[in-house]
């Protein structure tokens, strides 16, 4: 019972960590494909 | 990212991870397990990491937020909102591996005690932070109003540490006066692990912080480029 209570506890705890680093993870490769696609943008603007 | 601060990061990300696994080592191999609650007991080692860290991260928001009031600069709004959301998710640990805990010690999932409740109250009030933040639209107003809300906020986090020192309280105080009369305290096996989380923790908190306010900082850069755009005709 008590093993229980505390495997609970650090996977709970594992959950949110991994949660947070997925989600910024996921959020990093958007914002980097967005600059690339933007920056992209105003390159091809300044040589026209 | 220039390239120095993509080198701390990565010093960072591997440091976390080896400290993590030294951390896991100490807690379920090295500390002793103690005699009343068991095994249970071991998820102390990991709720008071978190509790540390999500209220140093909460005071990073009251110092960038006076930051924001005085020179209006983003790059203090910006921290302000990374340390916030780190010191939820930090906060979101406690309660839900305090409630588990609780349910092994005490046999009940929660009780409204005075630390509880108070800590339920400063969740609540550092989820209303986005909700809000997210209604003001001007971006100069926004990072007034959120600067002054994280300065308030913070009114919760002293209150949810102070509750179980000033007022009756099921919840054991494990440092300071009233250690031992609430069943807190710790036996010097439990010292390394302990200290050690809270080291781990606090890496680890600084981590997540410093990868929060660079995808901030990203997002402020292709907005700039998207205005930039909008201005030039396209």
């Amino acid at each position: 019972m008590d093993l229980s209570y505390m495997m609970a506890g650090y996977l709970i705890i594992w959950m949110l960590a991994f949660g947070f680093i997925l989600s910024m993870w996921q959020k990093s490769r958007r914002l980097e494909r967005d600059l690339e696609a933007v920056r992209s943008l105003v390159e091809q603007l300044d040589q026209e | 990212m220039n390239e120095r601060e993509a080198q701390v990061l990565t010093v960072l990300n591997w440091l976390s991870l080896a400290m993590m696994a030294v951390a896991i080592y100490l807690v379920f191999l090295a500390a002793p397990t103690e005699v009343t609650m068991g095994l249970s007991q071991r998820i102390f080692y990991f709720h008071v990491g978190s509790g540390w860290v999500g209220a140093a991260a909460l005071f990073v928001a009251v110092v960038a937020g006076l930051g924001v009031l005085r020179t209006g600069r983003r790059s203090w709004d910006r921290l302000a909102q990374s340390s916030i959301a780190v010191g939820l998710v930090f906060i979101t640990m406690i309660i839900v591996t305090g409630s588990i805990w609780a349910k092994a010690a005490w046999n009940t999932w929660w009780t409204w005690s005075p630390r509880l409740t108070s800590a339920a109250v400063m969740w609540l009030v550092y989820v209303a932070y986005f909700m809000l933040r997210s209604a003001v639209e001007d971006p100069g107003k926004r990072a007034r109003f959120a600067a002054v809300y994280g300065m308030v906020g913070f009114v919760t986090v002293l209150g949810t540490f102070l509750s179980i020192r000033l007022l009756a309280d099921i919840h054991p105080t494990v440092f300071g006066a009233g250690a031992a009369d609430t069943g807190g305290g710790l036996a010097s096996g439990m010292h390394p692990p302990f200290f050690f989380s809270l080291a781990t923790f606090s890496v680890l908190g600084v981590t997540l912080m410093w990868h929060s306010v660079r995808l901030a900082r990203l997002a402020d850069e292709i907005e700039e480029l998207r205005i930039r755009l909008v201005l030039r005709g396209r």
